[in-house]
């Protein structure tokens, strides 16, 4: 963990940030007629340059809306946030909008899961490069347009001189996935954030895009965040990894710390849940029991305990009644948990792990 | 598979009486129109193009491939949400490929279908006891307890909470709903489900108990399951055998262990290639193998072997010559000139 360090200690140092991304302490809140939802409850990870950092979880655990505020994307809505997000020294959530505008695009981008709701339908794949190009750089039309075939091709696309005026709607799922990747990446930016980009596709064309961001990554030295729900997409990509449960982190550390020594609960049920084709077949998949908890109402004390098989490994009603903090295993490697750190190897390497 | 007739059924291997279901040389070409008031055809979408198997009772029989391979057309096709173009399907030994709208209405008992979205795939204005006993009154068929008891039951049975009866699907969460979906499958206890994408729009953890309760009514109920999904790994955890399909044709038919360790397709090989497996190790050292460009269009196929375009094997052969589905071992069937041999994984 010497590279790109996950570990922010919690409560953070005040010293000055040294990661390239740092996000301390994040809080999203929504205020609804229904109560406040808390999609986003304390959260703090960081990512160096060249890196990349996955970001794991289900539908609700807050992932999408992580990223939207680093984007800065939830300003001039109802949404509280509260935290500091440090981009290459600068402080992201005191910023005001039109500050933010002029980084996004050009220092952050973003590439979104569906291509063909991202894109503008009524605009050619080559004008919305280009508009994206000449917001952040004073050159002309001509310009911009070669600049827009350059990126075309870098990602892959066949004839980019010809594709460069067609509709989104005249590309493949892959080539708008493409396209928006081109869209993103056409200003250099050194921070992408990738929202399950490859979610709507197939494998085949899932292989190509996480192949094509790979290759971006080394060539521009960016910065990837990537939002997924698949086990294999970010065992493929990530050098580290974030799992979200509930609106926090509740377990960090290396990709080899979270897919060969988990010692947390919800990631050993996310990893023994899935059927893999990599092992010989189970006769029968383990669930995790239950559903995600709904944010508004998070259960108290752990969020995971109503679903979670261990809890009466731990003393007393804790799980129930006591939130546990973020603490350090060993080398950054860190889980959100009650259990005893020697119950927890002990599950892991005498239970789960067997039955992978 | 040029005439419908020279083709062969891949047989089920322990095969014992006649099949549940038999297709034999299934097409559906969808017309492409021009023109507003003097229309006139100019082409077809072969979404379908000559597709022949047997399922038998029991047993669960995985269709996969991209999206655009033509496996959700194949379902409708089998319980006749669409009319075939040509080929026959046979279900329980009665041709059913063209028989009218009243006539398969009986037959609906037997074939029933879960679908991929949850949340579009029930009424929001219906109840939860009004979706699930849809079956019953449309079937015009009175249960001995009453139709609202029966429905319990199946709530019940899928693990839902009967006193739910009364409530709206917006109440249940994705996994809820498509335990929804599958209860309504079930009312009629029918001999053959075809999910089409049963789990994909669910969470990894929901995806799970989905998936080990459609094992336990199967195994219950004696189920025949026509799988449709893109995720390979859920495919061989629940398939018998697995038929995996490029541009309206079956590339591939044989048992699930077979195809997921031997298969012989270099389609199957590039596919099972391109899936992830969440081991980092692993995942470094893996040889892979990149298909370039995608899928071609099924209006304009390739000459010859569909997958031609894209397969890391083409020669002039694979140009002119499409290849036949043929037995390349006892209940192994391929349809490819140049078959791999070495192992996977």
């Amino acid at each position: 963990m010497s590279t790109a360090a996950v570990a922010t200690p919690e409560p953070a140092p005040a010293t000055s940030p040294r990661a390239f991304l740092d996000v301390r302490d994040l809080h999203v809140h929504f205020p609804t007629e229904d109560g406040l939802v808390r999609a986003v409850d304390g959260l703090s990870f960081s990512v160096e340059r060249g890196k990349t950092l996955g970001i794991v979880g289900e539908s609700g655990s807050g992932k999408s809306v992580t990223s939207l505020s680093i984007l800065g994307l939830h300003k001039g809505t109802r949404a509280k946030i509260t935290g500091e997000i440090w981009l290459d020294g600068v402080e992201l959530v005191g910023m005001s909008n039109e500050d933010v505008r002029k980084l996004r695009g050009q220092q952050m981008a973003m590439v979104f899961q569906d291509p063909l709701s991202a894109l503008h339908p009524f605009y050619t794949v080559g004008d919305q490069i280009i508009e994206g190009y000449r917001v952040h750089n004073k050159v002309n039309k001509a310009t911009a347009r070669k600049r827009a075939i350059e990126m075309l091709e870098r990602v892959g696309i066949p004839t980019p001189n010809k594709r460069v005026d067609d509709y989104p709607h005249q590309f493949s799922g892959g080539m708008r996935q493409r396209a928006m990747i081109a869209l993103a990446l056409v200003c250099n930016p050194q921070l992408l954030i990738a929202d399950e980009p490859t979610t709507a596709l197939d494998v085949t064309v899932q292989a190509q895009i996480l192949d094509l961001m790979k290759d971006l990554q080394k060539e521009f030295n960016s910065a990837i965040i990537i939002i997924t729900h698949d086990l294999g997409v970010v065992a493929e990509v990530a050098d580290d990894l974030v799992v979200m449960y509930g609106g926090k982190c509740v377990e960090d550390g290396t990709v080899e710390d979270i897919f060969y020594s988990p010692r947390m609960p919800y990631t050993w049920g996310l990893l023994s849940s899935m059927p893999r084709l990599d092992r010989l077949r189970q006769e029968r998949l383990t669930p995790i029991p239950g559903t995600p908890p709904s944010l508004i109402n998070v259960p108290s004390g752990c969020a995971f305990h109503p679903r979670c098989s261990y809890k009466s490994l731990v003393p007393g009603e804790t799980c129930r009644t006591e939130v546990p903090q973020l603490a350090e295993i060993e080398g950054g490697h860190r889980t959100r948990c009650h259990l005893s750190k020697e119950d927890k190897e002990r599950i892991w390497t005498e239970e789960v792990k067997p039955k992978l | 598979m040029t005439t419908p007739s020279s083709t062969a059924t891949p047989e089920a291997p322990k095969q014992t009486g006649d099949p549940l279901l038999r297709v034999e040389g299934l097409r559906k070409y969808f017309p492409i129109k021009r023109g507003i008031i003097f229309q006139k055809k100019v082409g077809d979408v072969k979404a379908v193009d000559g597709v022949s198997f047997t399922v038998s009772s029991g047993e669960t029989l995985g269709l996969v491939g991209e999206s655009g391979c033509g496996k959700s057309t194949t379902g409708r096709l089998l319980n006749r949400l669409l009319e075939p173009t040509d080929g026959k399907v046979f279900f329980d030994g009665k041709d059913v490929s063209h028989i009218s709208a009243s006539d398969m209405r009986p037959l609906r008992r037997d074939i029933q279908m879960i679908f991929q979205d949850p949340y579009s795939s029930l009424n929001p204005r219906h109840n939860i006891g009004t979706i699930v006993g849809a079956p019953f009154r449309i079937q015009n068929i009175k249960t001995e307890q009453g139709v609202k008891r029966s429905v319990q039951e199946l709530l019940e049975r899928v693990g839902l909470n009967p006193e739910h009866y009364n409530r709206y699907p917006h109440e249940f969460s994705g996994g809820q709903r498509q335990r929804i979906g599958i209860a309504r499958a079930l009312a009629l206890r029918p001999k053959m489900i075809i999910c089409d994408e049963p789990v994909s729009a669910l969470d990894v953890s929901i995806q799970a108990q989905v998936i080990n309760l459609l094992e336990d009514l199967q195994n219950e109920f004696n189920l025949a399951y026509i799988f449709i999904a893109h995720d390979l790994s859920v495919v061989r955890h629940i398939s018998d055998r697995v038929a995996v399909m490029y541009l309206g044709k079956i590339m591939e038919l044989t048992d699930r262990d077979r195809l997921y360790q031997e298969p012989v397709n270099p389609y199957t090989h590039s596919l099972l290639s391109a899936v992830p497996v969440p081991d980092p190790h692993k995942e470094g050292r893996r040889e892979r193998i990149i298909l370039t460009g995608d899928l071609p269009s099924p209006v304009n196929p390739p000459s010859g072997c569909v997958f031609r375009t894209r397969c890391y094997k083409a020669q002039q052969k694979c140009k002119e010559e499409m290849p036949q589905l043929l037995e390349v071992a006892p209940g192994h069937w391929s349809a490819c000139h140049f078959p791999e041999e070495k192992q996977l994984i």
